[in-house]
């Protein structure tokens, strides 16, 4: 079977849980803060290079 | 919202009768059938396989469970300083009801000037071992740092010769009342590309009540005549954002967000001022996140959501499905400075003993070495399904509210799982 039509078939069987897809390409709206990283590596609670 | 869970599987339930399941090790969001919730319901009571659960749902929340996907993962925070924040000054033109430096900006010990050298050899110390394309941010706090123009002026220019032709990213941030912002001052903000953050709690009615000059007299008027003059130059700024303080003196985030939404910013960020017996304030603070969160999703979808710092913090974390070890990098990629050049591993922790961790170019190895293992350890955060998001809280308020910067602040841990519980639910609205 190809991988594609496996992958599908895969979905296919999910009846009750489908998970969403991650867009970490999704473009938000404002300037970056150099805070993107979800490693914060600043203080959390000023806004100091996260 | 309620939430039933088993093991890596929480399922939530919105106020819209929506289901969402969140994989807390994998850091995956699914849309699920109301058949996983009434399955992880029962599971959560008896933990343990109810016959009367439907074998095929169980089955798939089982698999789900045990899935280890390769796209999650953690990166760990090594003990390298890039983050460096230092007062400027330790005085401050206004008195806060919560302030938090000592109540008046002066951390306990009045200085409206530094040492400015041994500043300047604590940079280079850092700096030196910042490598090629590496981030370091330098954040010019205070008291109110543009009393002292001048230091950052010049902190601003050593840090850059420091840094000349290594091709490190340099950031300078400041943390400001914007009632001191001429057109001088937001042209040095400008001219150093500055990542401006203004501290403003709401409309005049609500800031005025506690953002005070030392003579008693609100400050929002000045606050925002400073706001104007920073969007004059608003191109040239690193961003621009507002932070407001909530607390037993002020939970209406709703109001606070509708007045400060049309103004022209990159970042809204909402912190709550831990205090003794604030469990009442801190849960209406915590539905009132969650009430702003559906007012911002509802008029502006994800973009207005993300403009709330915390939302667009879990909203990366859950694109990249990167598991946060660390709520801050306190002790680990970050250093505080007093205006003496005195070291610790928080603002807040400022002139309190036992808590310095070097002085000038002297750094506590020893003490810095409590700081290596990561937070969720350290501060046991055990199977809590928020520990991959959260990063295990802030010592400061465990300190505070419990004497022991590693013993867990549970109005923190509520209000902060309510956050992120919404920040899941609205991802799946976004990403479906």
């Amino acid at each position: 079977m190809l991988k594609q039509e496996r992958k599908e078939k895969e979905e296919n069987e999910v009846k009750f849980i489908k998970k969403v897809k991650p867009s970490p390409a999704k473009e938000v709206s404002g300037k970056p803060t150099g805070n993107e990283a979800p490693i914060r590596r600043g203080p959390a609670c000023v806004p100091a290079g996260d | 919202m309620e939430l039933a869970r088993r093991q890596n599987i929480l399922a939530i339930k919105t106020e819209r009768g929506q289901v969402i399941g969140f994989h807390a090790e994998n850091l995956q969001v699914a849309r699920v059938d109301d058949a996983v919730w009434s399955a992880l319901q029962k599971m959560s009571q008896v933990n343990a396989v109810d016959p009367a659960i439907n074998s095929e749902v169980a089955s798939e929340i089982q698999e789900w469970n045990d899935e280890v996907d390769p796209h999650a993962t953690t990166v760990p925070l090594s003990q390298k300083v890039r983050s460096y924040s230092v007062n400027v000054s330790q005085v401050c033109n206004l008195k806060c009801t919560y302030c938090a430096a000592g109540g008046d900006g002066t951390f306990g010990d009045k200085r409206k000037h530094i040492e400015i050298e041994t500043i300047f050899e604590q940079m280079r110390m850092l700096l030196h071992d910042v490598e090629r394309g590496e981030q370091f941010d330098v954040t010019f706090f205070g008291g109110e740092p543009l009393v002292a123009q001048e230091n950052i002026r010049q902190l601003a220019r050593f840090a850059k010769l420091q840094v000349a032709g290594r091709g490190i990213d340099l950031r300078f941030r400041v943390i400001t009342n914007g009632t001191l912002v001429d057109e001088k001052a937001a042209e040095l903000l400008a001219t150093l590309g500055c990542h401006v953050t203004v501290s403003i709690d709401g409309p005049a009615e609500i800031n005025d009540r506690q953002r005070k000059t030392a003579g008693g007299q609100g400050s929002t008027a000045r606050t925002l005549k400073g706001v104007q003059e920073l969007l004059k130059v608003r191109d040239r700024l690193g961003s621009l954002t507002f932070g407001a303080v909530f607390g037993k003196h002020h939970t209406g985030v709703l109001e606070t967000y509708k007045f400060l939404r049309p103004f022209d910013f990159d970042t809204l960020k909402f912190d709550f001022a831990a205090d003794g017996d604030d469990g009442e304030a801190s849960e209406e603070f915590a539905r009132e996140i969650a009430r702003t969160a559906d007012y911002a999703f509802s008029v502006g979808g994800e973009r207005e959501l993300r403009k709330i710092g915390a939302f667009d913090h879990y909203f990366r974390a859950l694109d990249q499905q990167r598991r946060t070890l660390n709520h801050c990098g306190a002790g680990k990629s970050h250093l505080f400075a007093d205006a003496k050049g005195r070291l610790t591993t928080c603002q807040w922790f400022i002139g309190q003993p036992g808590e310095q961790v070097g002085q000038g170019t002297r750094l506590d190895q020893e003490k810095l070495a409590e700081y290596a293992a990561p937070l969720q350890e350290l501060n046991n955060c055990g199977s809590c399904w928020a520990k991959n998001l959260c990063g295990g809280g802030c010592m400061f308020i465990n300190r505070l509210k419990n004497g022991s910067k590693h013993k867990k602040d549970k109005e923190f841990c509520i209000r902060t799982r309510t956050t992120i519980a919404k920040a899941i639910e609205y991802y799946a609205e976004a990403r479906a």
